[in-house]
């Protein structure tokens, strides 16, 4: 029985660690954020889309993604490179949170989700982005670190605060989201800027709810990732080049 | 008594090794599929027993009594169905 157990759980972990694309090399930082924007980017690679926890520097608090409702990806988004912290893997969450596995493509950026978030997968990171209520809402706030995606995403994989199922449905999450952005940017779908954010800042309260009692220093990461995340994913440019990745 | 030990033992044994039962040294399992509960949106406070059907698929019962077949489908995504 525990042995089943544990190759049924060892099954899920492979499963995950499979699902979740291997992360691109870092490239080097990106230049620093707009002087509005807190935190230097950083290339926006590896978002693991598992949670949609990608730790960003922390980004002010960006009230214009929530604000259009028009399909105006790039308008409301600062021009700054902020890196998207954590496609979760995700998801793990699976991983948790990032989209971690295989099949969530971040635009072209492997995605933990992760918070997020994510593994699972972590999820990822992706999906972070713009944290409407994220901890860099101060104007004036000190840039925040650099964005590293790839740090992020395999923090969300192997965080113990979320197990394999719930990151495996992480990364499912951020994988649906995901696609909703892409869908946005290819203009296939009616949806809006706004409830791209709602939807967004929802699956990072999950992500966060989950880590914040388990791994509260990745929870933070996750937050403070999450405008910087979201530039990357409404910027169509920016979508398009996690894409590739 | 003596004839009746071989039964006890057996019965015993087979408790211990009733299949896919959660044991007392499992939580994160439960709290596992409690919280892949609770994000498909569907309510479960806490997760008191859960069987393993088979690879990535268990029955848990949460502490109202509702059942969920938890589970991972042919396309990886985790499927929850209330029973």
């Amino acid at each position: 029985m525990r042995h089943m157990a544990i190759s049924a759980i060892s099954a899920f972990l492979l499963l995950v660690g499979c699902a979740h694309e291997k992360p691109v090399a870092p490239r080097p930082a990106a230049t620093p954020a707009a002087p509005q924007k807190a935190g230097g980017a950083q290339k926006p690679q590896t978002a693991t889309a598992q949670a949609p926890a990608a730790p960003a520097q922390p980004s002010q608090p960006s009230p214009a993604p929530a604000a259009d409702t028009e399909r105006a990806p790039s308008a409301a988004v600062p021009s700054s490179r902020a890196g998207t912290g954590g496609r979760a893997a995700a998801t793990g969450a699976a991983g948790a949170t990032g989209s971690g596995s295989a099949k969530t493509k971040v635009p072209g950026r492997n995605e933990s989700t992760a918070s997020a978030a994510p593994q699972p997968a972590a999820p990822s990171g992706a999906a972070a982005g713009t944290a409407a209520g994220g901890t860099a809402t101060r104007p004036g706030a000190s840039p925040a670190p650099a964005l590293d995606l790839p740090s992020l995403e395999q923090r969300l994989r192997d965080t113990r605060a979320i197990g394999v199922f719930t990151k495996l449905s992480l990364k499912n999450q951020v994988d649906d989201l995901l696609g909703e952005f892409r869908a946005f940017h290819r203009r296939q779908a009616a949806v809006t800027v706004a409830e791209l954010r709602q939807k967004y800042d929802l699956l990072l309260l999950k992500v966060l709810s989950l880590l914040q009692d388990g791994d509260p220093p990745l929870a933070a990461a996750v937050s403070s990732s999450r405008e910087a995340i979201w530039e990357m994913l409404i910027d169509p440019q920016k979508f398009e080049k996690l894409a590739r990745n | 008594m003596r004839h009746h030990a071989p039964v006890v033992a057996s019965a015993v044994v087979a408790a211990l090794g009733f299949g896919g039962s959660l044991r007392a040294e499992e939580p994160a399992m439960g709290k596992d599929l409690a919280a892949t509960i609770a994000l498909q949106g569907m309510p479960c406070d806490k997760v008191v027993s859960a069987t393993r059907n088979g690879d990535s698929d268990y029955t848990a019962t949460c502490r109202d009594g509702s059942r969920y077949h938890v589970f991972v489908d042919s396309s990886g995504r985790v499927v929850v169905k209330k029973l």
